[in-house]
């Protein structure tokens, strides 16, 4: 896939309105947990040359945060809900989009193996309003204060 | 015509909430809900939550994005009402308008002028106590309507009995405002109710029945409302009218302005100090930020009484959020000493509140405590403000003249902490034992659950109560008693004669009271042994004494008939037309009573008809 710019305020028919109501989306995420966790503060910062003890005390502070923002707009659920390292069966016509199989990848289902990651699925999607116009190039407003 | 809905509204200093019941069957089974208040939370979000936060934001051209405040009832509001107004004015302060209901208590201010917010910059437009506090009913009203739907069914809430709350502290004047604000509001059908009699209801909602074994008649409740900003005494006198309890406000005190917002600040200024003392620098944004976590560690350090101490963690600002980061923590002897002892100290009931000597200049504003020992404040409502009451000759007092309640109702947000209940408690108990009085038990304290929602809950409890037959202070029946009748019909071989249903006894009779069966008399078999055949139901609560049933369904269930025989002399297997009366007692029981025509002879059969699991 091709990397798409996002473009400014401008009337989009169709297909093209479609792609860039995704990208507005995934935009919005990033605003949200930016907003309400500061992520990409933290993402886009060099982290390199601090003491693991202040990282850390940071890191709980914006995971807390941010796990609000998921339990308020997407909520994930496991793909596979047992325990990890536990014997799941995969059952015949399983979509591969939803569980990978590793290891010994060989015979038909329904196959026996051992679960090693439980997989993430999004349960429910309650996302606000898309902001107007240039507001959904947005990810966090500049802030100025005004003495 | 009763309104389909009763619904109580607590206009909050800090938030508002919003109950309601429908107008159905009995009180005992009244359901209450709250209600969800859609809000904006966020620019372009729209979110429903239980409180309205009592805050107005006033926005001008640079604050949000176009379009980006749209309610569904409105795109282009002209005023931010709810969380994003409060959190938007810890931003932009000079454009929020926060605790109105204190200016509308506020007999030195113009509280109908457009004084609000408190000197705002010239430019900001204004708006008077009277009109924000319609403002927020207006938003109520309007997101009611949203939901319950304006479309002429009767379900608008202008069209409902609405029980709208004041402190019992307001004036003759703020309370003739709330009413204006809420006619202004479109609210016409209005009555104002006291809120730490709603907090009573609330209270009283959520025992179900058992109230009855906790309070009775000549108790006096001390109402003990603490909330985010502000602090309220009232005494509560419970007597009967009519068998209906009665709750008669007998004091009140001032309103206080004191409140957790207050204990919250307190915290962060002590972390505050001890990170500068660290060497680190906080700024007016960060002690916002400081203040939010001091109030969620305060709440977990109370939640979790073996926690010691709870860190809290300041983000750097800007790009160096990692980099600026500052840690501190708060510890729980910091938390006891700070609000523990700073707010609720263990004092004698002849300790006062201190004012402090004045500056000869004084900034022109709401009057805050210069006192933040809730104890103290105390002191003075039971002591001094309780001789100024009306009612103080009936109010229990001990050898100082000290109001010694019987029991300690509380109410709002700060309450929740267990910690401060126990201290207030303490406190409280120390000067009543010193007055002669036994000390309040557990059983003496009523704890409502849902502190946030109470009021309002209690009023539309209320408002239902009001509506019927009051709260009973008795108990009554909890359901349908009636007794079986054999039809006087020709013999079918291999047919039992058909029963028919005799209502003796109807849902919610009274203990204590009587009911005579209208009209009709009916055979008794006396002489030999005969069945009497008891029945109930829970289902059927609108039967009248004497209402003969033939059919009924599955909505009548048999009890364990009597055999018994009822001896007349000279009499031997006859029938004798009677008359009957049924009488629950408060023990119990239900007799029903059986006179002859002539009145000579009466019989009683007796049926016990207490619950499981009362006493």
């Amino acid at each position: 896939m091709a990397a798409t710019r996002v473009p400014a305020a401008t009337e989009k028919s169709g297909a093209d309105a479609s792609d860039s109501a995704a990208l507005d989306r995934a935009v919005q995420m990033l605003a949200l947990l930016q907003r309400d966790g500061r992520l990409v503060d933290f993402l886009e910062e060099d982290v390199s040359s601090y003491p693991d003890g202040q990282l850390g005390a940071a890191v709980r502070s914006i995971h807390s945060s941010c796990r609000q923002v998921l339990e308020r707009y997407i909520k994930l659920e496991p793909v596979l809900s047992s325990e990890e390292d536990h014997p799941v069966t995969v059952p015949l016509g399983f979509d591969p989009a939803a569980i990978k199989l590793i290891g010994s990848v060989t015979g038909q289902p329904p196959i026996r193996g051992l679960l090693r990651h439980r997989g993430w699925r999004v349960s429910q999607v309650t996302l606000p309003s898309l902001p107007q116009g240039s507001g959904r190039a947005i990810v966090a407003p500049a802030e100025v204060e005004v003495v | 015509m009763d309104s389909e809905f009763i619904v109580g509204i607590d206009l909050g200093t800090t938030n508002s909430a919003l109950a309601y019941c429908e107008k159905a069957d009995g009180l005992e089974s009244a359901r209450i809900e709250v209600d969800g208040i859609p809000q904006i939370v966020n620019p372009n979000e729209v979110a429903e939550r239980t409180l309205l936060p009592s805050f107005l934001y006033i926005p001008g051209d640079l604050d949000f994005p176009k379009g980006s405040l749209s309610l569904p009832w409105d795109a282009a509001p002209e005023f931010v009402i709810g969380e994003l107004a409060r959190k938007r004015g810890a931003e932009s302060p000079g454009r929020l308008v926060a605790s109105a209901k204190s200016w509308l208590s506020y007999a030195a201010a113009n509280r109908t002028a457009p004084i609000l917010p408190w000197q705002a910059p010239q430019e900001v437009r204004k708006l008077s106590p009277l009109e924000v506090s319609s403002r927020y009913l207006q938003h109520l009203r309007t997101a009611w309507d949203a939901h319950h739907g304006a479309d002429g069914k009767g379900h608008s809430l202008a069209e409902q009995d609405v029980l709208l709350t004041v402190p019992a502290s307001f004036d003759e004047e703020a309370r003739e405002l709330t009413r204006r604000a809420a006619e202004q509001a479109g609210l016409q059908r209005v009555t104002l109710l006291e809120e730490p009699q709603a907090a009573f209801y609330a209270w009283l909602e959520s025992q179900g029945d058992a109230w009855r074994k906790r309070i009775k008649v000549g108790d006096l409740v001390l109402v003990c409302d603490v909330g985010g900003g502000t602090t309220d005494f009232s005494l509560i006198a419970l007597s009967e009218e009519n068998g209906d309890l009665a709750l008669k406000r007998v004091a009140v005190g001032e309103h206080i302005l004191l409140g957790g917002d207050n204990m919250d600040l307190a915290l962060a200024r002590l972390l505050q100090q001890k990170l500068e003392a660290d060497s680190h620098r906080i700024d007016t944004y960060q002690l916002q930020v400081l203040w939010h976590h001091c109030r969620s560690a305060k709440e977990h350090l109370f939640e979790h009484p073996k926690t010691q101490k709870q860190d809290v963690t300041l983000l750097g600002k800007g790009r160096k959020l990692v980099g600026g980061t500052i840690k501190t923590e708060l510890l729980r002897e910091e938390l006891n000493r700070v609000l523990v002892e700073g707010f609720f100290p263990k004092v004698g009931s002849d300790e006062m509140p201190v004012r402090q000597r004045r500056i000869g200049f004084q900034e022109l504003g709401l009057p805050y405590a210069a006192d933040a020992a809730v104890t103290r404040h105390l002191a003075r409502f039971l002591s001094q403000q309780v001789k100024n009451s009306p009612e103080a000759g009936s109010i229990r007092r001990g050898r100082s003249g000290l109001a010694c309640p019987t029991h300690v109702l509380f109410n709002g947000g700060v309450m929740k902490a267990e910690v401060l209940r126990k201290r207030l408690v303490e406190v409280l108990n120390s000067w009543v034992t010193d007055e002669g009085f036994d000390a309040l038990g557990a059983a003496n304290v009523l704890d409502a659950p849902d502190l946030e929602h109470a009021v309002a809950r209690g009023a539309a409890y209320y408002g239902r109560a009001r509506r019927g037959h009051g709260v009973r202070i008795r108990s009554g029946v909890s359901r349908t008693y009636y007794i079986g009748i054999e039809s006087a019909m020709p013999a079918v071989p291999g047919m039992e004669a058909p029963l028919k249903a005799l209502c003796v006894a109807p849902f919610g009779m009274e203990e204590g009271t009587e009911a005579v069966v209208p009209d009709r008399e009916f055979g008794l078999v006396v002489g030999e042994p005969a069945e009497f055949r008891f029945l109930s139901s829970t289902i059927r609560k609108q039967d009248h004494v004497g209402d003969l049933l033939e059919d009924w369904g599955g909505e009548i269930e048999e009890l364990s008939p009597l055999e018994v025989t009822l001896t007349l002399e000279g009499q031997q297997g006859s029938v004798l037309p009677v008359r009957l009366e049924s009488r629950v007692t408060e023990i119990g029981t239900l007799e029903l009573w059986c006179a002859s025509r002539d009145g000579a002879n009466r019989w009683k059969l007796e049926l016990n008809i207490r619950e499981k699991g009362e006493a």
